[in-house]
């Protein structure tokens, strides 16, 4: 709670949006937003009681003008922060084609998935990746081409369980021996596209 | 067209209304029409797509013309002339501007984010664009596909139970551009936000002042998730634009515009064939609906062909839930399991996050004081907050009565994105009460429209 105190003059922006997130403000901010309502609901109270306007009344005119303080206090702040994404987002993403802005929002992964898009000429392939996302990511962007558990084409990412032997040309991963696996690209040595034979 | 038609004795009905009605109405029916061709086993293709539309199109306008409805009304900038109008103080005039400033660069910027960022959201490339991108090249909904392929199955992570709208919506853009474009196929997002803040600020204006609508407009637009659900291909919005709509146009019935019974119902329809929780406020919209025509009776019987549209308009969400349910398809995610506890304390911890004004400006937390600062509630406000609060417990259930909601899930994340269908409803609900406790006769400025059955022009 100090902190959350000492923060309310800082006031830091709030998160911004993740994948499957949602958008946290820090609880500074919030209290901010209780106090300034509390304090604005008694003061205008107070001020329509002394102009007599009766304590019900009052406390409902107040509520009204309460409600609007604090709803612009959140949008000032809000705001600013979206403003700052948009700006942001202008710089990264301003001028380019589509191709363009999703490489730079997916990275490097991105150049290894437009040589597997030229590379795989079946509607499937097989990937095996360090991690599911990175592996679903793939999936998605090969669209329609398919993953499927056979197929003449093989995608590693950096998986633990795939062993691939240049000399052999064979393709190991839990037990499961692919010969004849010629390799079509390598990207580096963690994450290389094989054509099976 | 349809719009006009259907609302063609409501002679108060703007061009820019009409409009805002018009572009969901239209999406809905759209897919409806994409997914029933697809079960036809009928290629989607541009062309097999658009003629009936053209079709359809064609056939609406020659019907308007020979019962002479006329599809468009004058377009009034009241707004405008509320900032101009010497009457006016300079200091009302310059929030005015302020105001609508503040609207406009906001809804302009979303558009600008639409533009700026390809699909960036994991569920929204699992749930939905995974789908539409195998629907778009396959041109159908994969349904003779093998089992693990069915409806676009074993995609990502895709759930197949999950209505096709939005897919379908992203394959209606790509059908248009020739490609399905990771930027440009979410761009139905934002003209949805569109779409509603316009309506509902015309609402909003007729219900309160111009002022008052813009601010509330303002503040409501400046609600985080809302931005950000806007830029994405995500579905909770396209069903909050349909709940709010189908609960706004229940008001419109609620004082005797018989008009918009048919609207009431194909909204609640949409919302069906958008997301799998539609029917946990639709069936509670129906039964304040019903409770309100059996209180109503006399006026009922003299309107009960009006009346009867609203439920036969609940059809278009049929051909969905027939195929759900002929295919084994079931409600919600396929891997949400519906093993039962009781955990009291999950009420708590849903309340204390919607109270902590984290994604939402602080209309839910204003709601519940102006509530209670202008009991009773009208009896109008009564019948319109029943299916919201059903449609919030029914979440807070499913939170503390669930094993997978209650523990396995990412509990604030989903909190918030259920609470983003309801938040434009929890919005109108808002300004309804702050007119309830304005039009109190004891308090001065008490003066904003009273007479729900001869409105006002039009307000723009």
């Amino acid at each position: 709670m100090a902190s959350n105190l000492r923060d309310i003059l800082l006031l830091p922006p709030m998160d911004g949006a993740t994948i499957n997130g949602w958008i946290r403000i820090p609880s500074s901010v919030v209290i901010l937003i209780f106090i300034v309502t509390a304090v604005i609901m008694a003061l205008t109270a107070a001020y329509f009681v002394w102009k007599k306007s009766g304590f019900s009344r009052a406390i409902r005119k107040s509520l009204i003008v309460a409600f609007f303080c604090s709803g612009l206090l959140f949008l000032a702040y809000s705001d600013a922060t979206w403003y700052g994404w948009v700006v942001e987002d202008m710089k990264t993403y301003s001028g380019y084609s589509t191709e363009k802005k999703t490489k730079i929002f997916v990275g490097p992964l991105f150049d290894f998935i437009t040589v597997a898009r030229t590379i795989v000429k079946d509607d499937s392939y097989s990937v095996y990746s360090y991690d599911i996302a990175t592996g679903l990511m793939v999936q998605y962007y090969l669209l329609p081409k398919r993953n499927r558990s056979i197929s003449k084409y093989v995608l590693v990412l950096y998986d633990n369980d795939s062993y691939y032997d240049v000399g052999d040309k064979t393709f190991v991963r839990q037990g499961r021996r692919i010969e004849n696996a010629e390799l079509l690209f390598l990207y580096d040595p963690g994450a290389f596209i094989l054509g099976v034979k | 067209m349809l719009v006009s038609i259907l609302i063609h004795k409501e002679t108060n009905v703007g061009l820019l209304e009409r409009f805002c009605l018009s572009y969901p109405l239209g999406m809905g029916v759209l897919t409806v029409q994409m997914f029933l061709l697809a079960l036809m086993r009928v290629p989607l293709t541009l062309w097999s797509v658009a003629v009936p539309i053209l079709a359809e199109i064609s056939g609406l306008y020659l019907w308007t013309r020979k019962r002479k409805i006329p599809l468009t009304r004058k377009i009034s900038f009241d707004l405008f002339g509320e900032i101009l109008s010497p009457d006016n103080h300079w200091m009302k005039r310059s929030v005015l501007v302020i105001l609508a400033t503040l609207v406009v660069v906001k809804l302009g910027s979303i558009f600008a984010e639409t533009y700026l960022r390809p699909i960036f959201a994991w569920d929204s490339f699992a749930n939905w664009s995974a789908g539409a991108k195998a629907f778009y090249y396959s041109h159908g909904l994969l349904l003779d596909a093998a089992p693990e392929d069915f409806f676009g199955k074993g995609l990502l992570n895709r759930n197949a139970n999950y209505p096709p709208h939005n897919p379908l919506m992203q394959v209606w853009i790509s059908l248009w551009l020739g490609q399905f474009d990771e930027v440009l196929v979410k761009f139905w997002s934002p003209v949805y936000l569109l779409c509603m803040s316009v309506y509902l600020y015309l609402f909003m204006a007729r219900e309160t002042s111009r002022l008052i609508s813009l601010g509330v407009l303002a503040l409501f637009l400046s609600s985080p998730l809302l931005s950000v659900h806007s830029i994405e291909a995500y579905s909770d919005m396209p069903l909050s634009v349909y709940m709010l709509l189908a609960l706004i146009m229940f008001v419109h019935v609620m004082r005797g515009r018989n008009g918009f019974w048919p609207l009431m119902g194909l909204y609640s329809a949409e919302a069906l064939f958008t997301k799998d929780e539609a029917p946990f406020f639709v069936l509670p919209l129906l039964a304040s609906a019903s409770v309100f025509i059996w209180q109503n009776r006399e006026r009922a019987i003299a309107s009960k062909k009006e009346i009867l549209t609203l439920f036969m308009c609940l059809v278009v969400a049929a051909p969905w839930f027939i195929f759900k349910f002929s295919h084994g398809l079931g409600f919600g995610a396929d891997y949400v399991t519906r093993e039962l506890t009781f955990r009291p304390e999950m009420i708590w911890k849903v309340v204390s996050l919607l109270f902590s004004s984290q994604n939402f400006n602080v209309f839910i937390m204003f709601l519940p004081l102006l509530i209670v600062a202008g009991w009773p509630p009208s009896k109008e406000f009564l019948f319109l907050l029943i299916p919201v609060a059903c449609y919030a417990m029914f979440f807070v259930l499913v939170y503390s009565l669930t094993v997978f909601f209650s523990g396995r899930l990412m509990f604030n994340t989903a909190i918030f994105r259920n609470t983003l269908t309801y938040y434009p409803c929890i919005c109108l609900l808002t300004v309804m009460q702050m007119k309830h406790i304005m039009q109190d006769p004891l308090l001065p400025g008490g003066h904003v429209n009273e007479d729900h059955h001869t409105l006002p022009k039009t307000p723009g």
